[in-house]
């Protein structure tokens, strides 16, 4: 049995019908319940449903064999897993982002409202430039419009939740996607099974690049 | 009366945790082996750290001073402390040695201080390749007394750096590739090497390469394919021999090739491997050859040696324990003392482990379990329900 975790919502979404799509359905999934545990024995597959960020967690520690987590959690947390591949879905980036009349100052210490500390540590740090962060769970956004932080670290789409609050993007960071991950002792024991996983959906991924 | 002999020390006692049967397994193979058990001090230096902080897994170490104002620390790792001590001079004979120690970690989701249980050896002095092959006889040995299902992922650094080092790729790329070697993440492999402007036939070079993982001697062949270079030659050597002493056997179907086990290239060099067992999600056994970490620290030797984290078995690992003991004896105050410690003794000798208590006394309640109860009064020993 292969326990694959996948992140609830948008993502978690697209990443099942991609694998339904190899042969890795599950018809528990369309069913709108409020099950966290959906399984087809036929397939030998079990999904596990988490919080995205959580997904790593759930991997690392070998509750799930696989999983699908955005890179933006991989580079944030480092946690000890194969990165197996790049889904190419999920795709956005992760952005320096700031009040439209933000003006630059190169000697003050910046305050950053970030979910992600180390990310925008390490981008600072390469940049030469003092920062304290402000670690936030959500409404990132919100921070700089009510005086909490000078910028924002933050995943951006399309750009709109941005510009509906009158912010604009000063930087990218790094592109981001979603990635296939693994378990490093589960991939030495269920390797063969894994491995059949990734050769279908790199496949099918070159597949849809080529027009498939 | 009976003597100690009649516990049978042999059998194992059931219900022992599985870091504790672990721990025991395998410093009977070290001793069997004829390596030497030594004893590392609970406080390093503080100073051994900063100046050798790469080689450690994380920078945050527990400091205190001593009476004399000397910055000392909770040791964070055993080898640099064996290495420290070791004399400069290139040894007359083989130091072979094992260690069961603590060090204290902070946990990477906590960022809470651990004391981690670890179990290891050290092969010190002139090695040469026999104990490389010793070594790697060793650590599946160990993984195969933890658990009948395992693997030993081998990897060679020379091979890896003989590869890079054929193309000026900038330092923080060639970090990128390694890294992505480790993560078996071949798109940031590609990535890495297409911002370094690598030529194809490099990059393909390095993709195959960072794909290699399996059966040891079934992807030998291909690792020969790769050669191209002096140091990838001594080094799929290496590997060769090595694998000349396990083709066929039973240890040998438990080892694997894989490049994505790196390490720090400014400490280790030549062999390294990582153990897995089923059922444990982390790594097992941790290993290699760490002759420049013995050179950057002045010492004319060489040295392989490994580690075995002890304390996921226990979480990991189900020993079949049911009960606290196997067997409870209640007595009361005319029992047969002397007859009670011989029919426990009895029992003991059985390999099963048994708890004396004064029948007054209410264990249930306490918490305890145990699989059979019995009586014994009046000289006589009852079953009880």
């Amino acid at each position: 049995m292969l326990n694959i975790a996948l992140p609830k919502g948008r993502l978690g979404d697209e990443v099942y019908a991609l694998l339904a799509g190899i042969g890795y359905d599950c018809p528990e999934f369309l069913e709108n319940s409020r099950k966290l545990i959906l399984e087809n024995k036929l397939n030998n597959i079990r999904y596990f449903l988490v919080k995205p960020s959580d997904v790593s967690i759930y991997v690392e520690r070998g509750a799930a064999d696989v999983g699908v987590v955005g890179k933006d959690t991989l580079i944030e947390f480092e946690p000890d897993v194969y990165e197996l591949l790049d889904l190419q879905i999920g795709k956005c980036r992760i952005a320096v982002a700031g009040p439209e009349t933000y003006e630059k100052s190169a000697e003050a210490s910046l305050r950053i409202a970030t979910k992600f500390p180390n990310i925008a540590k390490k981008y600072y740090a390469s940049n030469h430039r003092n920062i304290e962060v402000i670690k936030l769970n959500g409404s990132i956004e919100l921070a700089p419009l009510v005086g909490l932080s000078d910028l924002i670290v933050d995943i951006v789409e399309t750009g709109g939740t941005l510009k509906e609050n009158n912010l604009k993007v000063l930087s990218k960071i790094m592109d981001v996607s979603a990635r296939l991950i693994a378990n490093k002792s589960s991939y030495k024991f269920k390797g063969a099974d894994i491995d059949l996983m990734t050769g279908k959906l790199r496949a099918r991924l070159e597949n849809n690049f080529f027009g498939g | 009366m009976f003597s100690v002999g009649d516990y049978n020390m042999d059998l194992p006692v059931k219900g022992v945790s599985s870091d504790e049967l672990v721990s025991t397994r395998l410093r009977k193979l070290f001793d069997k082996r004829g390596f030497r058990r030594i004893r590392v001090n609970k406080f390093e230096d503080y100073a051994l750290y900063i100046e050798y902080k790469n080689f450690l897994k994380s920078e945050n170490i527990i400091t205190f001073m001593d009476a004399n104002g000397k910055l000392l620390a909770l040791k964070p790792d055993i080898t640099l402390s064996i290495v420290k001590n070791m004399p400069e001079k290139e040894l007359t004979a083989l130091e072979k040695l094992y260690y069961v120690d603590e060090v204290i970690r902070l946990t990477k989701e906590t960022r809470e201080y651990k004391v981690c249980n670890q179990i290891g050896m050290e092969i010190i002095g002139k090695t040469d390749s026999f104990s490389n092959i010793e070594a790697v006889q060793l650590a599946l040995l160990s993984l195969e007394l933890i658990s009948k299902d395992f693997v030993l992922d081998i990897s060679h650094l020379g091979f890896l750096s003989g590869l890079l080092e054929q193309a000026d790729i900038p330092a923080h790329l060639k970090h990128q590739v390694m890294d992505g070697i480790h993560r078996c993440s071949r798109h940031d492999v590609a990535a890495a090497l297409d911002a370094a402007c690598a030529c194809e036939e490099f990059k393909n070079r390095v993709l195959s390469l960072s794909c290699l993982r399996g059966n040891f001697f079934e992807l030998l062949p291909k690792v020969k394919e790769l050669i191209n270079c002096r140091q990838m030659q001594e080094a799929y050597d290496e590997l060769k021999h090595l694998g000349e002493s396990f083709k066929d056997t039973n240890l040998g179907k438990r080892m694997n090739l894989d490049f994505s086990v790196v390490n720090d290239l400014d400490y280790y060099n030549g062999l390294i491997f990582l153990g897995y067992v089923k059922g444990v999600p982390k790594v097992a056994l941790t290993g290699g050859r760490y002759d420049n970490l013995m050179r950057k620290m002045g010492k004319n030797n060489s040295a392989i040696g490994f580690a075995v984290s002890l304390d996921d078995f226990s979480t990991y690992l189900n020993t079949g324990k049911k009960f606290d003991f196997d067997i409870l004896i209640t007595y009361n105050e005319n029992s047969d003392y002397a007859r009670l410690l011989a029919i426990a003794g009895d029992m003991a000798a059985n390999g099963m482990s048994v708890r004396l208590e004064n029948e007054r006394l209410d264990l249930e309640s306490a918490g305890f379990t145990w699989g059979k109860r019995y009586n014994f009064a009046d000289n006589r020993i009852r079953e009880e329900d």
